[in-house]
């Protein structure tokens, strides 16, 4: 990510605006995710992370959901709930999780581990 | 923690093809992106409702068909999907079903 993206619209602003350009650029927020950033997730971040994601799929109750909590038993989700719930948390930390994997995450705990063993994640 | 029941062949076909229909809801454009979710919960969630699990042989005929379908959404060309009134109802059904399962 450079400033080259911003170079044509600095160009178009300054025709009109010269002087406010640069104070605007500064304000301006670019939401990212910290892909430089070094080093791997903390678990606790991890953790926080996916149990957020989570919360936001329609069929779980947040009051039942735990870093223990099992799909299907405790959550009362079905095989199709899981898939879009484990593809939410692919999508969460930009990753692809093969078939074979995802079919085996079953727990929220699972889905932390696969998480914490993949550098990719982020 | 008992482990989970294995899931046979068939159920991980299904399974595999819905979660390639799902990577694909996520190329297209944000604008279309519920329409293509919704046309494929609808798709799938009725299907597994009303199918026996026992009928193998149709479920394999239903994942040739889905494959072929989605090989063909797959088409960046391809930018919005037909909603039916009625997958649009079904849809207000299922979220408030949700809703139930999270308040009780």
């Amino acid at each position: 990510m450079s400033l080259a993206r911003f170079i044509p619209r600095t160009s178009a602003l300054s025709r009109f605006t010269v002087s406010r350009t640069a104070p605007t650029l500064q304000r301006r927020w670019v939401p990212r995710a910290m892909y430089s950033a070094g080093g791997g997730l903390t678990r606790e971040s991890i953790t926080s992370r996916i149990l957020e994601t989570l919360k936001g799929y329609e069929k779980i109750d947040p009051a039942k959901l735990t870093q223990e909590a099992s799909f299907t038993k405790d959550l009362g989700l079905d095989s199709l709930d899981a898939v879009e719930v484990v593809m939410a948390v692919e999508e969460e930390f930009s990753i692809e999780i093969p078939d074979a994997e995802a079919d085996e995450i079953q727990t929220v705990a699972q889905a932390i581990d696969y998480i914490a063993k993949t550098p990719e994640a982020h | 923690m008992t482990p989970p029941k294995p899931k046979s062949g068939l159920q991980k076909q299904v399974l595999s093809l819905y979660r390639r229909a799902l990577r694909m809801t996520g190329t297209k454009p944000q604008a279309t992106r519920p329409k293509f979710l919704l046309f494929f919960r609808y798709t799938f969630r009725t299907n597994a409702k009303q199918i026996s699990p026992r009928n193998v042989s149709f479920i394999e005929h239903l994942i040739r068909k889905g494959t072929r379908q989605i090989e063909s959404f797959e088409d960046s060309a391809v930018k919005d999907c037909w909603v039916s009134e009625e997958m649009v109802r079904w849809n207000e059904e299922w979220k408030s079903a949700a809703q139930r399962t999270r308040t009780t």
